[in-house]
């Protein structure tokens, strides 16, 4: 990093909070991609991942803690404030996306307990991709602070959303059709929860936003309609 | 900027030379009537010197030549026909160090009335002092002993004894050239909290180093940086979202 402070020490202080906001989101990134690599698989053994949820929600509480102490400090000005005060709420969408990939493998761990195929999950094999990408994009964009490309993110979920949709309707048709499983109805808890993990990726471009500009993002989100 | 403002000060096209050296390069810029205005800025950027505009107090610099116009309540003060003892009673000043003239408290304060006949008998001092006093948070401190010398005051009360000396002449704006620097935190805090009272009376410009100072007390903020005035506006705007890349910089401790 290069200096941009006269005092260096704040440079320094900057330089952690973004190592530790880095390294939460490649661990939720790397969390919900093992996760969504390995749900149709039965050879995969998810269970061992939880664990990893822990150290997610370790790192929120550290870019919590220096958070805090850098604004009690350093007491940072402008951009450099709004960058500060941004990390505790991009940490807090980073541990829901960590919970909701958690909640994937409970409900997958479930899904075996009650010996329920997994290959259906495989319909969810389009939305967990659209949703990889989001994720790839908007910690690209927090890592570079690139508002224009968090603001491609920000327009992107409707796509997640709009496939969410026909998976939905897909297997709802297949649960009105030929009577409703336990298999099916956890199919549609996951892809929901993988469709909130584009939505947190929407809330976390927005915050990008806010740095560069200074303001929220004040347009109308592109959306769908959600009609069965 | 709010047309329904009115400008007490009204500087156009300001520039000061020491000698051949132009400390201050073509300002215009227009004061609110009853707020706080900010002069932030490195030092020699010439905050001070442009605060010193105001009520001709670089008149006594030697070499010192002032070019564009300076209207405080609609008089231009660069007028040969001004006399300067009102204005300066007009426009008061504080400075940085707190300097109470060796006399008692009391004295220090119907000073200025007096050479400036406010009081017309002993009770209406009394008053006039009493009321600044009052005004500038010392009076519960100095009742009772008003006869005792100014000096021995502490630092903060003795900024306070010269903002009392200073409002007891009754002026329109108050020019104060880092009125906090020497002062302790508790002291400062007492200071600006006095300084949002006395804004309900009064036009307040404050020079100050500490950009925290600025943000806390002062509805405008004017950057200032080699001469130039670089950006002015709400106080909030600048510390929120400044326009201008030098401003972000420097309240952002990245250019000394």
């Amino acid at each position: 990093m290069t200096r941009e402070h006269i005092n260096s020490a704040f440079d320094d202080d900057l330089s952690e909070l973004d190592t530790l906001i880095t390294k939460m989101g490649s661990l939720a990134f790397s969390q919900f991609i093992a996760v969504t690599d390995g749900m149709a698989n039965e050879e995969a053994n998810l269970k061992s991942l939880i664990k990893n949820d822990k150290k997610i929600d370790q790192l929120e509480s550290e870019i919590y803690n220096k958070t805090v102490e850098i604004i009690a400090i350093r007491s940072p000005q402008a951009n450099d404030l709004r960058r500060i005060i941004t990390a505790p709420k991009i940490a807090t969408f980073l541990e829901r996306i960590g919970d909701y990939s958690k909640n994937i493998i409970k409900r997958r761990e479930f899904m075996i307990a009650e010996d329920s195929d997994l290959h259906i999950l495989q319909k969810l094999n389009d939305i967990s991709e659209i949703a990889r990408e989001l994720l790839t994009d908007v910690l690209d964009a927090l890592g570079r602070l690139d508002s224009k490309k968090a603001k491609l993110v920000w327009e992107g979920d409707v796509e997640l959303d709009a496939q969410h949709s026909v998976v939905y309707k897909r297997i709802y048709r297949r649960m009105v059709e030929k009577g409703s499983s336990p298999a099916e109805i956890n199919a549609l808890f996951i892809a929901k929860n993988i469709e909130r993990i584009g939505d947190y990726c929407t809330s976390i471009a927005e915050q990008i936003y806010f740095i560069e500009h200074g303001k929220m993002l004040d347009e109308e989100r592109p959306k769908i309609d959600f009609k069965i | 900027m709010n047309q329904n403002i009115e400008n007490i000060v009204k500087c156009r096209d300001v520039s000061v030379y020491y000698g051949e050296n132009k400390a201050i390069n073509s300002v215009s810029i227009g004061i609110e009537k009853k707020s706080i205005t900010a002069f932030i800025g490195p030092s020699g950027c010439g905050k001070s010197t442009f605060l010193r505009t105001i009520n001709r107090m670089n008149d006594t610099i030697e070499h010192c030549k002032i070019e564009g116009s300076v209207i405080v309540d609609g008089q231009d003060i660069y007028d040969p026909s001004v006399d300067v003892v009102p204005l300066r009673a007009k426009v008061g000043m504080v400075f940085q160090k707190p300097n109470p003239f060796p006399k008692s408290i009391y004295e220090n304060v119907a000073y200025g009335p007096r050479i400036h006949g406010l009081a017309s008998s002993k009770s209406e001092l009394d008053e006039i002092v009493e009321k600044a006093l009052k005004g500038a948070g010392l009076w519960n401190e100095a009742r009772d002993r008003l006869n005792e010398s100014g000096t021995g005051l502490s630092g903060g009360q003795q900024q306070r004894l010269c903002i009392a000396r200073t409002i007891a002449v009754e002026p329109q704006i108050i020019l104060m050239d880092e009125p906090c620097s020497a002062l302790d935190p508790i002291a400062t805090s007492k200071i600006e909290d006095l300084m949002s009272e006395l804004a309900k009376e009064y036009t307040i410009i404050i020079v100050t180093h500490s950009m925290q100072q600025a943000a806390r007390v002062s509805q405008k903020t004017a950057y200032f940086h080699l001469g130039n005035l670089i950006e002015y506006g709400d106080t909030k705007e600048i510390f929120v979202r400044p326009k201008d890349t030098q401003t972000e910089a420097y309240i952002s401790g990245k250019i000394g």
